[in-house]
């Protein structure tokens, strides 16, 4: 009888133990397997991402220990557009895309690399209207100053470790300018070059 | 007190363990100015070392020229309303004035605003003399226009490579007191090699780094240098027993190339 019971007893427990490894399997299977699927694959994408951030960047020059200044041209805009010729005397800022308050933001951070003797020049090309154009991207972001990123409420450390989770983000703050003028972001491309004494292009397609 | 004829920058010094041996070292060599900045993280070391000194020697805080500056991320934080950022350095400093206070960056959002702030500073004493960083002549006019008020010092990148003739100009028509940093171009290969620079050193005895630190003196211009080897801030000093020519002066000013090491607009978007 009390064989009878003890084999009982562990037929009863090896069934739940087979019941609940089956369980766990199935959690792994259904759960962490997947899981640990979409972190390698967000891993392996966010380094891929961040590979393609920095080489649409690739042209900014480390001022420290890179010598290169006066410029003739610098060109910026949607590459898509970008049509000038090859010089190594122009400075190149573009990408698939880019907005044109995005190159409105590479002008005022780059244009001191162009001579400034009123000979430099500034090409900008954009195939969007103004009113779609009020944003930055992932892409650009990285390129820009720190006091320009808290206008742009990017300075979460987030942004840089893990932009694919802002791949599709739109930076923008409707209040950056704060000089409270109507203009369009053409209009202060152009002041902005004309203060400067630096001539202006802006090709719109 | 008599503005410094030159001025000990700490930039990129922030090995606390060097720090204080290195600013006893230039005090020793006669130099009273030094200038600092939140953005070097030297406000503190260098508050301790000058305590440390002031107690050792038994100084009082009035035999040092002490100059901080107000940065664009504190600018744009505060909206212009940097006098907490002051009160802030002041106490790490472990100083209860500053003699002078630059805006670092010249960000157009909230300079007016930071500007009248830190006249209101000046005012109260807090501040001796309020000063613009890294400006340019239209700067300077557009801040004249603007708020009436004119700095008593400006600071900008100046060597042989950059000479800044406008803005020696503008500061001798306005009494302002210009202040070079980077004075030597962190010893340029161009400089190094410049035949009019090797010549006037062969002549007076004294390296190309002493020659160019006269040129700003007999420019009217105060050179704000860095090293941390005690030989060469002792070089740095020992540069009065000389001094240019006119001649030489303008052989020098040829060598203008409009090369700044700083790219402005990169360290101030807009600028």
């Amino acid at each position: 009888m009390l064989s009878w019971n003890l084999n009982k007893k562990e037929a009863v427990g090896t069934v739940l133990v087979a019941f609940f490894c089956i369980c766990m399997l199935n959690v792994v299977y259904f759960y962490c397997v997947p899981s640990c699927m979409v972190c390698v694959i967000g891993y392996a994408s966010n380094k891929v991402l961040r590979k393609k951030i920095r080489l649409a960047n690739k042209n900014i020059i480390d001022f420290m220990n890179d010598s290169r200044r006066n410029f003739d041209n610098l060109i910026l805009g949607d590459t898509r557009l970008a049509l000038v010729e090859d010089s190594s005397k122009s400075l190149y800022f573009v990408h698939r895309g880019r907005t044109l308050f995005a190159s409105y933001l590479y002008l005022i951070h780059y244009f001191s690399y162009l001579r400034d003797d009123g000979e430099g020049k500034v090409y900008v090309y954009s195939s969007q209207s103004d009113e779609d154009s009020m944003y930055v991207s992932i892409f650009d972001i990285f390129a820009y100053h720190r006091v320009v990123r808290m206008r742009l409420n990017a300075t979460s450390q987030m942004i840089d470790r893990f932009p694919l989770f802002f791949y599709f983000k739109r930076f923008r703050n409707i209040h950056y300018f704060i000089d409270g003028r109507k203009l369009s972001v053409e209009d202060r491309i152009i002041e902005f070059c004309n203060l400067r004494n630096i001539k202006v292009e802006l090709i719109r397609k | 007190m008599k503005n410094p004829s030159l001025i000990f920058g700490t930039f990129q010094c922030n090995n606390e363990k060097e720090f204080s041996s290195m600013i006893r070292s230039v005090y020793e060599t006669g130099i009273i100015g030094f200038d600092t900045s939140p953005s070097y993280q030297t406000e503190e070391m260098l508050g301790d070392a000058l305590t440390f000194l002031m107690k050792k020697e038994n100084i009082k805080r009035d035999a040092f020229f002490l100059q901080d500056k107000i940065d664009g991320w504190q600018m744009e934080l505060s909206k212009g309303n940097i006098a907490p950022f002051v009160e802030e350095s002041l106490g790490k400093l472990k100083t209860d004035y500053l003699d002078v206070l630059f805006v670092h960056w010249p960000f157009q959002e909230y300079l007016n605003e930071t500007w009248m702030t830190m006249n209101k500073l000046k005012e109260k004493g807090v501040i001796r003399h309020i000063g613009l960083s890294n400006v340019r002549v239209r700067h300077l006019d557009k801040i004249k226009n603007e708020t009436g008020i004119l700095p008593d010092f400006i600071q900008i990148e100046r060597h042989p490579l950059r000479t800044c003739q406008d803005e020696i100009d503008y500061c001798k028509g306005h009494a302002i007191v210009l202040e070079a940093y980077s004075p030597l171009c962190r010893m340029d290969e161009r400089l190094l090699k410049s035949n009019v620079l090797k010549a006037i050193s062969e002549k007076y005895e004294k390296n190309i780094g002493q020659v160019i630190l006269r040129w700003h003196i007999d420019t009217g211009v105060v050179p704000v240098f860095m090293s941390k080897k005690k030989k060469r801030i002792e070089e740095n000093c020992n540069l009065f027993d000389f001094s240019l020519t006119n001649e030489e002066i303008l052989e020098i000013n040829k060598l203008n190339m409009n090369f700044k090491i700083f790219v402005e607009s990169v360290c101030c978007p807009g600028i």
